[in-house]
């Protein structure tokens, strides 16, 4: 069994997927317990999360279980959200307006305006 | 040729849009003997100076003259920025801006070894307490910012191909926002749609208008399970925040939902983040926003 501290690893706050990537590039394939301890880990990104989702996925499928401990309320819900969109994944907040200025003079003046 | 740039101070996002439009169109792009001259430039707001540190980055032929020691240029480490991993103590060196209302520019190594991960996560989480310092902003807030920081310096990291990303700052109380730059001088968004090689079908993503469109509807080149950092920091940041986002990739710039042909080209990708400083929402919470 072997526990990885991530707020002394990586920082309180880890923004980074190269930082999980990191950690799970030097685990020994001879564990088969693993604990990611996220005690004093106060933010993740949802980038991350998803690193941390696919790693345990990846993990799992060799046959090494890994838990997470001490885990907050937001980092929590950043992991249940990304589990929950590996199943449906959907989009939402996409919207774009195409927008054709038919030259400078016109494009300029829209600039003039934000 | 010696090119004088010069900006009066404008506020207004579009007003830095086209200073960067103008200088893109008569840039002698043929002509290899070119100085830039920024000294009447004096003032760089975070739009423009990281624009001009990613264009002098890819065109590192181009003199730069105009810049003198104690100048407001030097001051943020324009146009060169703070590597950390070339300074003695970057942490030091960064509690100097602690109670001022910028930062340096931060020129930060988008390697994936280790040693260099923890140092551009150090000084870029140390760039974000200063500022919420300086800000005053509320801890939620924070965690949007924090947000919005990660996942579009992350895109840099994984998609650009550069070795190196951009992020400037600036906060201004009297006119009350927040002003943050990330960029990069990489390949672009179009072009990393054009070097996928994978099952999915992106081939008719053809031009930077179709690439930057791609990004915003969450289509990522490294898995479907990706992809959705940009639109939701988008939304966060306008709905959330009533703050405006900007980001250009080639000719393609969009500006909140607005996506528009910018009739000049950049080279890799420019975003801006602004948000208002007077009026932090208490019942903001980034997770509203997270998909």
């Amino acid at each position: 069994m072997y526990t990885i501290k991530l707020s002394n690893t990586v920082g309180n706050h880890i923004l980074s997927r190269a930082s999980i990537e990191s950690i799970f590039s030097k685990l020994d394939s001879s564990d088969v317990q693993i604990t990611l301890d996220f005690n004093d880990v106060q933010f993740v990104s949802r980038a991350v999360a998803h690193e941390i989702v696919s790693g345990i996925s990846t993990l799992s499928a060799s046959g090494v279980n890994v838990d997470l401990l001490n885990i907050n309320f937001e980092v929590n819900d950043l992991i249940r959200k990304v589990v929950a969109s590996q199943k449906h994944n959907v989009k939402k907040a996409t919207f774009v307006e195409n927008v054709a200025f038919r030259d400078e003079k016109e494009l300029k003046r829209f600039l003039k305006t934000i | 040729m010696i090119i004088k740039v010069k900006f009066r101070w404008d506020n207004r996002v579009g007003t830095q849009l086209i200073f960067i439009h103008d200088f893109l169109k008569k840039f002698p792009f043929e002509d290899q003997d070119v100085s830039i001259d920024f000294a009447a430039l004096s003032y760089v707001p975070p739009l423009i100076s990281t624009f001009f540190s990613s264009f002098l980055e890819k065109f590192n032929y181009v003199k730069i003259i105009g810049i003198s020691e104690g100048s407001y240029h030097a001051n943020i480490r324009f146009p060169t920025g703070l590597k950390p991993e070339n300074e003695d103590d970057w942490e030091l060196k960064m509690k100097y801006y602690a109670t001022k209302n910028y930062l340096p520019l931060i020129h930060f190594n988008n390697s994936k070894t280790t040693s260099l991960t923890k140092q551009r996560e150090g000084v870029i989480s140390q760039s974000c307490r200063i500022i919420r310092q300086v800000a005053d902003m509320p801890s939620n807030i924070y965690n949007g910012f924090m947000y919005m920081v990660s996942e579009l310096s992350d895109n840099i990291v994984e998609h650009s191909k550069s070795e190196r990303g951009w992020f400037s700052y600036q906060y201004y109380p009297s006119d009350n926002f927040i002003d943050l730059c990330i960029s990069d001088s990489g390949i672009g968004l179009l072009q990393a749609y054009k070097n996928y090689s994978g099952t999915q079908d992106f081939s008719s993503i053809t031009t930077h208008l179709k690439a930057l469109e791609s990004v915003i509807k969450g289509f990522s080149t490294k898995s479907n399970e990706r992809g959705f950092g940009v639109h939701t920091s988008r939304e966060m940041l306008i709905k959330g925040l009533g703050g405006k986002f900007v980001m250009l990739s080639g000719n393609a710039l969009l500006f909140n939902y607005t996506l528009t042909d910018f009739k000049v080209e950049i080279f890799g990708s420019l975003i801006l983040i602004r948000i208002p400083s007077n009026t932090f929402d208490k019942n903001f919470s980034y997770q509203d926003f997270v998909e």
